[in-house]
């Protein structure tokens, strides 16, 4: 579960205020809404990469405000992989078990089971320049869900691929959630994205939800016209941009 | 047949320039006063044959302007080697050469700088023609590559600069012959200076790494108000004269000092002694290593950074995990300099610890008992010593894990 209270930062000119949000365990709530509303800054402050001015921010029922990001126990994929490049496949995704501290053959082995859940198996004893962006994100995905984390975070993480590879790990990354069961805060531009991944929907502008609620009653009684025309892409000429 | 052109002139022309270049040769013979024998004069119509050949086959393929430049080149050679040098042999061998080579740029450049080395600057033949055929070559690469020709004559401008630059090295470096160089190096006191260098040089390295790598980190990594300062500081010591750097040393250290008398009465003395060349050393190269360390830190992806974190592992087991690893090119390229400088370190020793002595040291001393000669031999080795160690780590760079690249590490921090 996530809990987001009365969260405010100032960042520059950009400024977040008094945002709440409640992530339902093992839910996945889709945040959505046009570059610059905010939403990357909201799961940095999530993670722990950023620290709010005010508020605080709770995990599980534990408040984790300020907690360190290596304490929270969470995952997190990034709109690049941002995969070790000194390291192999295999070594990006003992990375965080290590940290963990646990021991070599339980390592391995925990290595393989999530490498075979999502198909990598093959890829274990490659550099990681060599892969293509839809591996490298299938690879990040393993990465960050390697120490089984309770919590996901995901920021864009389909907007590097083309289409085949996004709708492939997209369908991924549902059968991913229903099997392991965790917690998801996904942040797309993507309305489509959003729609086919999100139980719940967030719709952030200019660093306020304006509204949240299960995915079918937000589309069908969008609060105002900016979420109405945000989620319906059918008016082409009122579609956002990316 | 062959479709492509003749091989040869037609019958008339060939006939024609054989017997035009005949009668030239022939009159050259009963003029008075030439002074050149039957022999030679054979030899030379033979190579003019040949010229003549080559300068058809350039006429034939290219425009004139390519023609007018074989033309002028063989000129050149006739006058600078024929009539002002009388060599009549070499001119032989480098008119045939001209004529073999002309056509391949590269080549013909090549022949040109080998020509104005080994005939012009005869004396500095090889120091020149070494990096000017060198610099020849990269520049022919260059031009391969599709640069525009002001990029190609920035390119050789450049390089015909560093080639002076480097030219007294190169120049001392051919000066003493190997028994002479061998029989200096198994010198006792050349021995020790060379050691003293290598050994303080290593340590004060280790030294600057152990507290600038630290430095770097925190000035690449977060946003410090007081940057600029803390770089001018950094900047220091490259910023003040060799010298000053000696006796501002001195005045906290030595032995006129409290601190002097404490650290001597201590055992711990720094004048005159080991401690003191490291220390000296250590000042004067540790603006190298943490500028250098610090351009590869920034180097890092803070995106690395932060997925490590999210993965459980703290900001200690970050940098050692993470962060060190890919900016440990950087940071040894920092220490090739930190050591380079170390060894080159001269006018603060001089205050601070003229023994024992280094190598730089030992080179001045012997220079000053015995002039240039004396000391040429052990400058020599230095200068082979020091830039062996450079290139050994130089090299060690390679071994290590490479710079961040493509999609797969970049930042993607934009807010959404």
């Amino acid at each position: 579960m996530i809990e987001l209270r009365d969260l405010t930062i100032r960042l520059g000119a950009f400024r977040l205020d008094g945002l709440s949000l409640r992530v339902p365990a093992g839910g996945y709530t889709a945040l959505v809404g046009p570059s610059g509303s905010g939403k990357s800054v909201l799961l940095r402050l999530v993670a722990g990469l950023l620290t709010p001015g005010s508020g605080g921010v709770w995990l599980d029922g534990v408040e984790a405000t300020r907690l360190p990001v290596e304490r929270r126990r969470l995952g997190f994929v990034f709109p690049s992989a941002a995969l070790f490049p000194h390291l192999s496949v295999e070594g990006n995704l003992a990375y965080g078990l290590v940290a963990a501290g646990l021991p070599g053959a339980a390592r391995a082995a925990r290595v393989r089971e999530v490498a075979r859940t999502l198909g990598i198996e093959g890829l274990l004893a490659r550099r990681v320049d060599g892969l293509s962006a839809g591996e490298a994100q299938r690879v990040a995905l393993a990465r960050a869900l390697a120490p089984s984390p309770r919590v996901v975070l995901l920021d864009e993480p389909l907007s590097h691929l083309d289409a085949g590879a996004r709708l492939e790990l997209q369908a991924e990354l549902g059968r991913l959630h229903r099997e392991v069961g965790f917690t998801a805060l996904h942040v797309t531009h993507d309305q489509a994205e959003a729609s086919a991944l999100g139980q719940r929907l967030a719709v952030l502008r200019a660093g306020r939800i304006v509204q949240e609620g299960p995915a079918g009653e937000v589309r069908a009684r969008p609060a105002d016209d900016f979420v109405a025309r945000f989620l319906d892409p059918q008016p082409a000429a009122s579609a956002p941009g990316g | 047949m062959s479709p492509g052109p003749a091989l040869l002139p037609s019958w008339p022309l060939s006939l024609g320039a054989v017997t035009a270049l005949g009668l030239l040769h022939l009159g050259l013979h009963l003029a008075p006063g030439t002074g050149l024998g039957l022999e030679t004069n054979l030899l030379l119509f033979a190579a003019n044959l040949y010229v003549a050949y080559g300068g058809w086959l350039v006429v034939r393929a290219g425009r004139l302007g390519a023609g007018l430049g074989f033309a002028a080149g063989y000129l050149a050679l006739l006058g600078l080697v024929l009539l002002w040098l009388e060599r009549e042999s070499l001119f032989v061998l480098l008119a045939i050469a001209w004529a073999s080579v002309y056509r391949v740029a590269l080549l013909r450049w090549l022949l040109v700088l080998f020509v104005l080395c080994y005939v012009v600057l005869q004396p500095y033949a090889f120091e020149c023609f070494l990096p000017l055929g060198l610099g020849a070559l990269a520049v022919h690469g260059y031009r391969r590559l599709g640069a525009d020709p002001f990029r190609v004559a920035c390119l050789s401008l450049g390089l015909f600069v560093l080639a002076a630059l480097l030219l007294p090295i190169l120049h001392l470096l051919i000066q003493d012959s190997p028994q002479t160089l061998a029989a200096t190096l198994v010198r006792a006191d050349v021995l020790a200076a060379l050691g003293t260098s290598l050994l303080s040089a290593g340590l004060a390295t280790l030294l600057v790494m152990l507290g600038g790598v630290p430095l770097a980190y925190a000035l690449a990594r977060g946003r410090l108000r007081g940057r600029a300062a803390v770089e001018v500081m950094v900047d220091l010591p490259i910023l003040i004269p060799q010298s000053v750097v000696g006796v501002a040393i001195l005045v906290l250290l030595g032995p006129g000092s409290p601190l002097g008398r404490g650290l001597e009465a201590a055992g711990l003395g720094v004048t005159g002694r080991f401690a003191g060349v490291v220390l000296a050393q250590a000042f004067v190269s540790y603006p190298f290593l943490v500028k250098a360390a610090m351009t590869a830190f920034e180097g890092v992806p803070a995106a690395l950074e932060d997925a490590s974190r999210t993965l459980g592992a703290g900001p200690g087991a970050t940098f050692w995990r993470v962060s060190l690893p890919l900016a440990a090119r950087g940071v040894l390229t920092g220490a090739a300099l930190a050591f380079a400088r170390a060894v080159s370190e001269f006018g603060a020793l001089l205050l601070v610890a003229p023994q024992p002595e280094t190598g730089p040291v030992l080179v001045h001393r012997a220079f000053l008992q015995g002039g240039v000669g004396d000391s040429r031999p052990i400058a020599v080795l230095l200068v082979l010593v020091c830039l062996w160690v450079f290139v050994l780590l130089q090299f060690g760079r390679g071994l290590l894990p490479g710079a961040p690249r493509s999609w797969g590490t970049g930042a993607g921090e934009g807010r959404a």
